[in-house]
C-alpha cells in the first residue's frame, strides 16, 4: 500500500539527504532478526544533506571481547586418537569482535567478525546482514517489516539469538549447541513486528557456522530449511517484561556419499606373530561409489520469559523446550541413512537469574538434552532401552567492572558416557569450571 | 566405582582447590596406560579384591601369548557365568589401574557362559618379559568375583630372536639399532667392509645377485615409511651371525613430515653369554640430530654417526 511511496520517498531522501537516521546501541537487538521497539531509537537526523554523510551517520561500532580460562575435570596431557588435544584446562581467546552496522530509514547493515582460539586461532565473519526494513511510523508499536540477506543467527527459539555480548550464561544449553552447533546460517529472513507481535521466518541452508561437517557455510543439497519463530515481547506493568514464542524448523540433512576406490591387499594377523602368512592376506576389491543421500529433518520449540523489576533488582526466569528429529549437528551428530533409523532428540533448560542493581548478577540454569530418546544399549547380548541424556547445571555468579564485567560459572554435568564397575553406562566426570573477563567496545 | 558421581562436597573442594592450586584430575580415559582395552572403561586403583563367590570367570585366553612391541589389537577372549555383569581386566606391574568391560552374548556352545572379545593394546613401555592378564568378575551390585590369569609375554624392543619369551631361541650375534623421536622418515643406512650400503630400500647384506639365506644379516623394517606412522621409529640390522670388520653406519633424513625437527640414538648391541644365559649387550650409544635443512628426500649423502669395527 505505502511502500512503493514510502521506497520512492526513501530513494529521494537518500539521495538528497533530507532523511538519515542515527543509531544510540546497535548492538544485539539486530541479531534477533525482530524489528524490535528498539528501533524506535533510530532517530531523524538532523544534518545537511550530503550522499557522504548521509551513509556515514548511520554507521556505529562497538564490539567486546571475552578472555577466559577454563578447567575440566576430563582434561588429560594426552592427545586423542588423530592428534586431537584432551586437555581443555588452558586460557583462550573465547570471543573478540568488532561489528560495524549502518542503519537507515529503509536500510539496514551489519557486518560483524570473529577472532578467537576456542579450537584453533581463527578469524572471520560471523554475522553480514543487508536488509531493507519499512516502519509504518516512529511510535514503538507500530508496524514494521525487515526484509533480510545474508548470513545472520537462525531465527529458531530464544536462546539461539541470544547475543553472546548480553547473554549472562558462558554458552548456550547443550541442547542448543547440538541442534546448532553455531547460531549464524546463510540465508534469507523477513521480519514483522506490530505491537506486542513478533514473527519471524527464514529460508537458510541448513549448514550452519561450527558445523563439523565438510559443508559449513555451503549447502550439499537443494532443498533449504525453513524455520520461524512466532512470539510476543510485552510489558503488562511497568516493571513486568513478558516474552515468549512458539518455533518451528522443517528440512534437510546430508549423508555424504563415498568415491569409487581402489582394490588392494589386507593383512590381518590373524595369529598375531607378527609375520605374513598367505592365509592371511585379504583381496579388497574396488567398490562402487556410494552415492549421497538427503534426510528429513524438523524440530519444534515452546520459549518464554518472565522479567521482574523490583527493590532489589531485576530477577528474570525462562526456560525453552525443543523437540526434534535428526537435526543433532554438533553433539551426536544425527545420520537415518545408515541404521534407517530416525534420532528423536529432546532438550530443555530453565534459568532463573538476579541482577543486583548493575553491579552484580547470580543466577543457575538447570538444562537437559537427550541426543537419541529411542538409544539402546547392549548387555550381554541383549538390547536394552537405555538413556543418554545429559544433565547440565550451571551456577553463575557475575560482577560488572568498567566497560565489561567478569563472570565465575561451574558446569555440574551428569551424563551417561562413562561405565561403571558393572559395565552398565555411568558418569563421567567431565564438570567445568570457567572464569571470564568481558570488556566493550 | 570411581567412575560413580562425587558427592557434591568433594566437587566443591575440587573447584575451590583448583582456585588455589594447578591441579590435574586423573585420567579418565587411561589414554596414558600402558596395558588398553578397547571399548572398556577405565578405572585408576588396585584391581577390585573378591569378596564373593558367585561371579566367575570361565575361560580366559590370549590366541598368541606373545606380544610385540607395542602390539596393537590382541585379541583376548574370555567367558564368565550367569552372576557376572563385566570383567575387570589389568597387567600385572604395569599401569595405575584397571579396565572394565560388559559381557557380550552368551556363548552357544557353553550354556550359561556369556562371553567377552576384547581387542588389546601393549604399548612401547611395557617391561620386556613375562606378565600375567589379570582378569575379575564383578557382579551386578559391584562385588568382585575370584580373578584368573593368563600369562603373556612382551618381546624385547631390541630384536633378539624373541629369546626373552623362549630362551630355547638363539640370540643374534649382534644389533645395530636406529631410534628416533618424532614421526619422521629416518633410515638406517650401513655401509659393509665390502662397500655395500645397506638401507631398508637394500635391506640385506648380500649381494642384488644372491638369494638371502635366513641367516643373512637384513634391516628389519623400514620405519615411518612415506612418513606413515608405526609406533616403532626405529630401524634394525640384524646379524644373525657375528660379522667381521668396520662398518661406516650412518643415518639418512628422507623426509621431516612436518616435525620441527628429529633426535636419534644409535646403539650397537652383542651378543654374550652362552645358551639360554646368551643375551644382547649394549656396546655403545650415540646421539645426534636432523634440522629441516637435511630434509633433502635422499639426495645428499647419509650423516656419518660411527665407524664400527666387530
Amino acid at each position: 500500500m505505502r511502500v512503493p511511496h514510502m521506497m520512492v520517498a526513501a530513494l529521494t531522501a537518500l539521495l538528497s539527504g533530507s532523511v538519515f537516521a542515527q543509531v544510540e546501541d546497535v548492538d544485539g537487538g539486530a541479531s534477533s532478526g525482530e524489528v524490535d521497539a528498539g528501533e524506535a531509537r533510530v532517530l531523524p537526523a538532523e544534518r545537511g544533506p550530503s550522499l557522504f554523510t548521509s551513509i556515514t551517520d548511520g554507521l556505529a561500532v562497538t564490539g567486546y571481547a571475552q578472555a577466559q580460562y577454563e578447567m575440566h575435570q576430563d582434561s588429560v596431557e594426552q592427545l586423542r586418537q588423530g592428534s586431537n588435544v584432551l586437555n581443555q584446562d588452558r586460557f583462550l581467546l573465547r570471543r573478540g569482535r568488532v561489528r560495524v552496522t549502518g542503519t537507515w530509514e529503509y536500510a539496514q547493515i551489519v557486518l560483524e567478525v570473529d577472532g578467537n582460539t576456542t579450537r584453533a586461532p581463527v578469524f572471520g565473519f560471523r554475522k553480514a546482514e543487508v536488509s531493507l526494513k519499512w516502519r509504518a511510523s516512529t511510535d514503538p508499536g507500530a508496524l514494521a517489516l525487515m526484509l533480510t540477506g545474508g548470513l545472520f543467527d537462525v531465527p529458531f527459539g530464544a536462546e539461539l539469538v541470544e547475543s553472546p555480548r548480553y547473554r549472562p550464561f558462558m554458552e548456550r544449553s547443550l541442547a542448543s549447541r547440538a541442534l546448532f552447533p553455531g547460531e549464524p546460517d546463510l540465508g534469507v529472513r523477513l521480519s514483522l513486528s506490530w505491537s506486542f507481535l513478533r514473527l519471524t521466518a527464514a529460508v537458510v541452508n541448513g549448514e550452519p557456522i561450527d558445523e563439523p561437517s565438510a559443508f559449513t557455510l555451503r549447502d550439499a543439497n537443494k532443498g533449504k530449511d525453513i524455520v520461524f519463530r512466532a512470539g510476543v515481547d510485552t510489558k503488562p506493568t511497568e516493571h513486568l517484561h513478558v516474552t515468549g514464542g512458539l518455533s518451528g524448523l522443517t528440512g534437510w540433512g546430508f549423508h555424504a556419499g563415498s568415491d569409487v576406490s581402489k582394490g588392494y591387499v589386507e593383512w590381518r594377523d590373524l595369529n598375531e606373530d607378527g609375520q605374513v602368512q598367505q592365509y592371511e592376506l585379504t583381496p579388497v576389491v574396488a567398490a562402487s561409489v556410494d552415492p549421497s543421500v538427503s534426510f528429513a529433518r524438523w524440530a519444534t520449540a515452546i520459549d518464554a520469559a518472565v522479567s521482574l523489576d523490583w527493590r532489589w533488582g531485576t530477577t528474570s526466569l525462562s526456560g525453552e523446550l525443543v523437540l526434534a528429529t535428526n537435526l543433532d549437528r554438533g553433539f551426536l551428530p544425527a545420520d537415518p541413512t545408515v541404521l534407517s533409523v530416525d534420532a528423536r532428540e529432546l532438550g530443555w533448560h530453565v534459568r532463573l537469574i538476579h541482577e543486583f542493581q548493575k553491579w552484580a548478577v547470580i543466577g543457575v540454569r538447570f538444562d537437559q538434552y537427550n541426543p537419541s530418546i529411542d538409544f539402546f544399549d547392549n548387555r550381554k547380548g541383549k538390547l536394552i532401552g537405555s538413556v543418554q541424556t545429559v544433565s547440565t547445571v550451571s551456577p553463575l555468579i557475575g560482577f560488572k567492572v568498567p566497560h565489561g564485567r567478569l563472570y565465575l560459572q561451574y558446569d555440574v554435568i551428569v551424563d551417561r558416557l562413562a561405565r561403571g564397575t558393572d559395565g552398565v553406562p555411568s558418569d563421567l566426570r567431565n564438570d567445568t569450571f570457567t572464569a571470564r573477563l568481558q570488556v566493550d567496545l | 566405582m570411581s567412575a560413580r558421581r562425587e558427592p557434591p562436597g568433594a566437587a566443591t573442594c575440587l573447584f575451590l582447590s583448583c582456585l588455589l592450586i594447578a591441579c590435574g584430575p586423573a585420567d579418565p580415559f587411561g589414554t596414558a596406560e600402558p596395558f588398553q582395552v578397547r571399548g572398556g572403561q577405565f578405572f585408576k586403583g588396585a584391581l577390585p579384591t573378591a569378596s564373593v563367590d558367585a561371579p566367575a570367570v570361565t575361560f580366559l585366553s590370549m590366541q598368541n601369548a606373545v606380544v610385540l612391541p607395542g602390539q596393537a589389537a590382541k585379541r583376548l577372549s574370555a567367558r564368565a557365568n550367569t552372576a557376572t555383569s563385566s570383567l575387570a581386566l589389568a597387567l600385572s606391574d604395569s599401569g595405575t589401574g584397571y579396565w572394565v568391560v560388559p559381557l557380550g552374548p552368551e556363548d552357544p556352545q557353553y550354556v550359561g557362559e556369556f562371553t567377552v572379545e576384547s581387542s588389546i593394546d601393549f604399548g612401547l613401555s611395557l617391561a620386556e618379559g613375562p606378565h600375567l592378564i589379570r582378569a575379575v568378575p564383578i557382579d551386578e551390585q559391584h562385588r568382585a568375583g575370584a580373578e584368573a590369569q593368563t600369562s603373556v609375554c612382551v618381546a624385547s624392543r631390541i630384536p633378539d630372536n624373541q629369546h626373552v619369551c623362549n630362551p630355547d631361541a638363539v640370540v643374534p650375534d649382534a644389533v645395530i639399532s636406529l631410534q628416533w623421536d618424532s614421526r619422521s622418515d629416518v633410515d638406517l643406512v650401513v655401509t659393509t667392509p665390502e662397500g655395500r650400503e645397506v638401507s631398508p630400500k637394500r635391506p640385506t647384506v648380500v649381494p642384488t645377485d644372491t638369494r638371502p639365506t635366513a641367516e643373512a644379516a637384513v634391516i628389519d623394517r623400514d620405519s615411518v615409511f612415506a612418513c606413515q606412522e608405526d609406533g616403532l621409529r626405529q630401524e634394525d640390522l640384524v646379524f644373525q651371525n657375528r660379522p667381521v670388520g668396520a662398518f661406516r653406519v650412518a643415518a639418512s633424513l628422507f623426509d621431516l613430515c612436518q616435525a620441527p625437527g628429529v633426535r636419534f640414538r644409535l646403539r650397537v648391541f652383542e651378543a654374550e653369554g652362552e645358551g639360554a644365559e646368551r643375551h644382547l649387550v649394549e656396546k655403545d650409544s650415540f646421539v645426534g640430530q636432523f634440522t629441516p635443512i637435511e630434509a633433502t628426500g635422499g639426495l645428499t649423502a647419509p650423516v656419518l654417526i660411527t665407524t664400527w669395527t666387530f
